[in-house]
């Protein structure tokens, strides 16, 4: 291509860059989008035109757009899901933490805090019980069923990660001794202001999410099979804490939409009319807060196993390992070594951590009937 | 890419273009692209444009004229992808509209930069005659008007203006003052005394009849343009 026709072609993208039709204009300007792709998929300038005037995909057909698109562009096409859920997640952060700046110069304090627009929700460093819990909610079911049918190919590996960039708005970054300090220093690199209100601490996992899109962090100093768990629990925060809820408001109540995005409070009426037609417009809870033991209230409790039930539902179907731990029901060795060999046998086959693969293995020998005997206690 | 005059090449390229055509009304996520690309290779190609748009108006020089072309193709493609149904199928073909509408901007753009010439000749003379006095009353005269026309968000938007003058750029603009268009010239004048009022740029380049928006995007296209000869004379 020619230098004129590189930088007529420049100028084209140029003039889209405020029609979000369009990659050029689709793209955050802040934190800089084109930046993010660029340095993602390492592109030339040539090839960052060829993608900039591109249509932006359409959310119900993400990741056959992206396919197309990375075809033409000649790069790949998890790289390009990636490297553009990132740019828009960090955008969406960016204006969010910015409207926050702002209301609190302006001294908006109740959207300055603006606690029902953003959620954050963390996956702690320190051991967990996974709660031994049969027969799944058929919700999760559904909704695993649903996360992995845009990617078959993943779905066959179970590639969490490359089926996260194919079917949900939420970007996955690995960071090395995650921390809420070290997500600071991240996001400030980008001009984002992220001070959550607790102290430092190492986690496995930390969740962001605000007007429709998120952001993981993963400690990538974990071994493979805890980091894919963890993301699996972050995914879990973000369909059920975060997106179903928002949908549901945006269904029901679209006039809410900025509320929810922290943009502007509710009403008394709107907030009498949510009551009345019980759509949860303070949802989007704080979900960092631990208390000087570092232990979580009730509430938050509940929440993180269910985003970890849902992770095993995700990682580990309920049906695949009921079937699988079959053999081990009512192992005359007694009932540790049944749940010995089927806890191995769920660990090799879904590559879970110890922990998690223990906890389904028991649900599933339980549902088989296999109970702690008399000579077992 | 095969000349637009190689026997059957304007039906192929015809044919390409109907087929691109159709893919963006079916939103096809990479049509857009390939329209544009597409277009501006093909229009690249062709010298003789280039010669059309330095003949169609007062240009300085080829490089001169091959920016301006750049930036009404530039336009244009942007401008059709925003809204490819301004085309009409049953009045004719694609390549025809496409040829039919860049010669029709280039003349508009040649008459337009004719006309902000003639008007600058004046104005030099009494830029001349007045001296450094002058320039810096239009500057106090635009900074004015901007005050009294422009909304708080147009003025939020301007001030983010990243097209502002460094020290070394004002330095190499004036060294090199002499190989400018009295438009380059004007325009630099106006990013030399900070203005950022639009109003004042689209009058410099001739297209204070078009929509505002319009506006800002030929006045964003021709600072760019010349931020970039700035860089490249250094």
């Amino acid at each position: 291509m020619s230098d004129w026709s590189e930088e007529t072609l420049g100028r084209t993208a140029e003039s889209l860059r405020g029609d979000a039709t369009f990659l050029s204009g689709w793209l955050p300007s802040d934190p800089d989008g084109r930046e993010i792709i660029r340095e993602g998929m390492d592109l030339p300038s040539d090839r960052l035109n060829r993608l900039l005037l591109c249509r932006a995909p359409a959310p119900s057909r993400f990741w056959s757009d992206v396919r197309a698109i990375a075809d033409w562009i000649g790069g790949d096409a998890f790289s390009l899901a990636r490297s553009l859920r990132e740019a828009s997640a960090l955008g969406a952060i960016w204006q969010t933490s910015h409207a926050r700046v702002r209301a609190a110069r302006d001294e908006e304090p109740a959207l300055a805090d603006a606690s029902f627009g953003l959620l954050v929700a963390a996956r702690d460093a320190t051991a967990e019980t996974i709660a031994v819990e049969p027969s799944p909610r058929v919700r999760w079911q559904e909704m695993a069923e649903r996360f992995w049918s845009d990617t078959e190919d993943a779905r066959a590996s179970r590639d969490i990660q490359r089926a996260v960039a194919a079917s949900l708005p939420l970007a996955v970054t690995m960071l090395p001794e995650l921390g809420l300090h070290s997500v600071s220093s991240w996001l400030a690199g980008y001009g984002i202001d992220f001070e959550p209100d607790a102290p430092d601490r190492p986690l496995r996992g930390l969740l962001i999410a605000t007007r429709g899109l998120g952001m993981v962090f993963i400690d990538g100093s974990l071994p493979e099979p805890d980091r894919r768990f963890t993301l699996a629990h972050e995914v879990g925060h973000f369909l059920l804490d975060y997106l179903e809820p928002r949908r549901r408001i945006l269904r029901e109540m679209p006039e809410l939409s900025p509320v929810i995005d922290g943009e502007r409070e509710p009403s008394r009426a709107e907030r009498a009319r949510a009551l009345l037609q019980r759509v949860p417009i303070g949802m989007h809870t704080h979900l960092l807060e631990r208390d000087s033991h570092g232990g979580a209230s009730d509430q938050v409790e509940g929440i993180e196993d269910e985003a970890s039930q849902f992770a095993m539902e995700l990682l580990a179907p309920w049906e695949e390992v009921t079937e699988l731990v079959q053999g081990w029901a009512g192992d005359p060795r007694g009932f540790e070594a049944g749940v010995v060999a089927a806890t191995r046998a769920v660990q090799d086959r879904f590559d879970l951590p110890l922990d998690v693969a223990t906890a389904r293995a028991k649900a599933g020998l339980t549902e088989a009937g296999h109970h702690r005997g008399l000579f077992d206690r | 890419m095969a000349k637009a005059n190689e026997p059957g090449r304007l039906e192929q390229l015809e044919d390409q273009l109907q087929e691109l055509y159709v893919r963006m009304l079916r939103e096809d996520p990479t049509a857009s692209a390939e329209f544009a690309e597409l277009v501006v290779n093909e229009y690249g190609a062709r010298g003789g444009l280039i010669e059309a748009t330095k003949t169609s108006g007062d240009y300085g020089n080829y490089d001169e004229a091959r920016d301006e072309l750049s930036s009404l193709v530039g336009l244009f493609v942007a401008k059709f992808l925003r809204d490819p149904t301004v085309y009409d199928p049953s009045r004719g073909g694609l390549g025809a509209y496409i040829d039919m509408s860049l010669k029709g901007d280039i003349k508009n753009a040649g008459v337009a930069r004719t006309r902000v010439s003639h008007n600058e000749r004046v104005s030099l003379v009494g830029m001349a005659e007045d001296g450094t006095e002058k320039i810096r009353d239009d500057v106090e005269q635009a900074a004015h008007r901007r005050n009294q026309t422009m909304t708080v968000e147009e003025e939020v938007l301007d001030g983010l203006d990243p097209m502002d003058l460094t020290e070394q750029e004002r330095q190499v603009a004036m060294r090199f003052s002499d190989e400018l268009s009295p438009t380059d010239r004007a325009v630099l004048e106006l990013m030399g005394g900070d203005v950022r009022e639009t109003e004042a740029y689209a009058d410099a380049l001739g297209v204070a009849h078009l929509p505002v928006e319009k506006q800002r995007r030929a006045v964003y296209a021709a600072k760019d343009r010349l931020k970039k000869r700035i860089a490249r004379l250094r």
